[in-house]
């Protein structure tokens, strides 16, 4: 004990380094905790995309290709789907709901969705968190628009601007359906997926702006005004993909195979969250990068530890010297460092964990409304103790090093100093 | 001699109005890869759900019609081995399951004419010309094991794990992708012979 208090004391006579040490230790450590709290939590907000659809239909592809396209908006469709063939998916007696999407043309870089009201109450994300509207309702009109809270953000809309649609996924289009503008009836929150960078529009729309285009370009002899074409018969003849929702669970299997052998039109249906996982595997890799990464800044504090040690043994012979003249043993010189790099290194994990948890729990409301990454302020988990347990034995290992000099010097200076 | 020219030209274009008709019929064919199978977990309530497909190779070790009495006695063990689910799939003890009921089917896919009549009338035909199956025809026989399982258990949300015996019964069995739709949501897992467990803490 009597070791530990002579450490300390040491340790307080040169306070500045001391502080300064413990200083970067504790912002590795912060680093390393922090990196970890921001990878579950970006696998969180990454898996709670999509929640409570139990599978999304489109036409066959990859698992992935479907994932991305349909609720990330990356890609694009490699077919549609017809609306017979949806018809005849929706007739299913296992289906409790199904909402269509149509996707294709965009709105100043961020994508227009055509869909269905239901859509606003089905799709869940978050652990099963609706959508909820900032301002104003679901489309009631022909030329509504619904937009996600970033394109309201960066555009600058508010309710009852007037929008018009580009025809293509391009950011710049020279395409546009500015005979149709929409109008904006809703905002929603924001919900830090890619419902934030959407412009949601009704199917019968989507079908309206269409109405008199051909072979991707407007037919001014067959042009359709906007209040002509309420009158026709806007049922849409293809859709993007559906997100479905199923009576029971137990069903989803059964579903799928069905989906995936329908005979008329080659389908693909996927479970979302288990594709959404087969994709976080594929982005996994960066995760890994940023786990070695934090890890060497822990070793290089440890080293600089180690440096800030050595350095001073030369200043502390004097110091070292009066210890064994009252009689220390060179033992306890050797225990005496070991117990000074340790106790830097515990203070210095204890004084990260704490600014750690003092920056999540003041940055965590801003980090959730301006990224959407909600990072779950708990206890470390029984893994990250054992990694800060590690640090800490390797910081009494690493004073080993000047400790063993220290002994040999104590050894070999007995009590002169020669200077 | 334009009479004599006529008809081949009204020959070829019947010909091709028939090739055309074909086209119409359906050929699809799913993906089978042999030691990589599929398991699909579903859980509602207590009731426990599932899904096994695995290639007649991970399970018998052949794929042809079972011909002679020892690839028969190899199909009624494996069927035997099939049924008992718990022992191919052993949840925690804690959750209390039991089998309620198990669906064993083998089914037969040819490539060359996967049309899709009906799988029955598939293994039918397969029986008919069971000499002339060998690869050099040109025709590959694929078999694969269909297996449903329910389980009734009493406490589904205390399944922490589940321990793979399958991999101990069935040698050639190297891989099974794993999906599972839980309370908690669907997730998805690759399970390995040398690493016959799986962790589902925190899903169910």
């Amino acid at each position: 004990m009597i070791i530990v208090r002579l450490a300390l004391q040491s340790l307080a006579n040169r306070w500045l380094t001391a502080c300064l040490t413990i200083l970067s230790i504790a912002l590795s450590v912060m680093l390393l905790l922090g990196v970890e709290k921001v990878r579950t939590g970006a696998r969180q907000s990454f898996a709670n995309t999509i929640s409570g659809t139990d599978l999304i239909v489109g036409a066959r592809s990859g698992n992935l290709n479907l994932l991305l396209y349909s609720v990330f908006r990356i890609g694009n469709a490699t077919n549609n789907i017809t609306w017979k063939t949806y018809q005849d998916i929706k007739q299913h007696p296992d289906i409790a709901w199904i909402v269509p999407i149509s996707l294709g043309d965009s709105h100043r870089g961020f994508r227009v969705m055509g869909t269905v009201p239901e859509y606003f109450t089905h799709y869940h994300y978050r652990r099963g968190q609706p959508l909820a509207f900032s301002a104003g309702a679901p489309f009631s009109d022909l030329f509504d628009a619904v937009i996600g809270a970033d394109v309201a953000a960066q555009l600058g809309y508010r309710l009852g601007d007037r929008i018009v649609v580009a025809h293509g996924a391009g950011a710049v289009s020279f395409l546009e359906h500015d005979d149709k503008p929409f109008r904006v009836s809703g905002i929603l929150a924001k919900t830090g997926t890619p419902v934030d960078r959407t412009v949601h529009v009704s199917l019968e729309a989507i079908e309206a702006i269409h109405v008199d285009w051909q072979s991707g370009a407007r037919d001014p002899t067959k042009a359709v005004s906007a209040d002509d074409v309420r009158r026709m018969d806007l049922t849409p003849k293809a859709i993007t993909a559906a997100f479905v929702g199923l009576k029971s669970r137990l069903a989803a299997f059964r579903v799928q195979r069905e989906i995936n052998n329908y005979r008329q039109e080659p389908l693909s249906a996927i479970l979302p969250g288990a594709t959404l996982q087969e994709l976080w595997g594929l982005v996994g890799t960066a995760e890994t990068a940023l786990s070695a990464v934090s890890g060497m800044v822990v070793i290089t504090a440890l080293l600089g530890m180690v440096t800030m040690i050595l350095t001073t043994l030369n200043e502390r012979r004097r110091e070292m010297a009066i210890l064994r003249s009252v009689g220390a043993r060179p033992s306890t010189i050797l225990s005496l460092l070991v117990v000074e790099a340790g106790v830097l290194t515990l203070l210095g994990v204890l004084v990260g964990t704490l600014l750690l948890y003092g920056a999540l729990i003041g940055l965590q409301p801003y980090i959730d409304r301006t990224y959407g990454l909600h990072i779950a302020v708990d206890a470390p988990s029984v893994d990250q103790l054992k990694i800060l347990g590690g640090i800490v034995a390797a910081g009494f290992f690493a004073g080993l090093l000047p400790a063993l000099r220290a002994y040999r010097l104590s050894l070999a200076d007995g009590m002169t100093v020669r200077t | 001699m334009k009479m004599l020219r006529t008809i081949p030209l009204a020959a070829l274009l019947s010909a091709c109005a028939a090739s055309a008709s074909q086209a119409d019929e359906h050929r699809q064919l799913g993906a089978h890869v042999h030691g990589h199978g599929k398991l699909n977990i579903a859980v509602e309530k207590n009731v426990l759900a599932i899904e096994l497909e695995a290639p007649g190779a991970d399970i018998v070790g052949f794929e042809h019609e079972a011909a002679t009495a020892e690839d028969k006695t190899k199909l009624e063990k494996a069927k035997a081995t099939l049924e008992k689910g718990l022992e191919l799939f052993t949840p925690d003890s804690a959750a209390g399951c039991k089998q309620t009921s198990v669906k064993v089917a083998l089914e037969a896919e040819h490539e060359d004419e996967a049309e899709g009549k009906g799988k029955e009338e598939h293994a039918a035909k397969a029986k008919d010309q069971k000499d002339d199956h060998d690869h050099e025809e040109g025709e590959h026989h694929h078999s694969e094991f269909h297996v449903e399982y329910a389980f009734e258990c009493a406490a589904p949300d205390k399944i922490t794990n589940l321990t793979f015996g399958y991999f101990k019964a069935f040698p050639n069995a190297q891989e099974l992708d794993v999906s599972v739709i839980a309370p908690k949501g669907q997730s998805s897992y690759e399970v390995k012979k040398d690493k016959p467990k799986l962790e589902l803490k925190g899903v169910m």
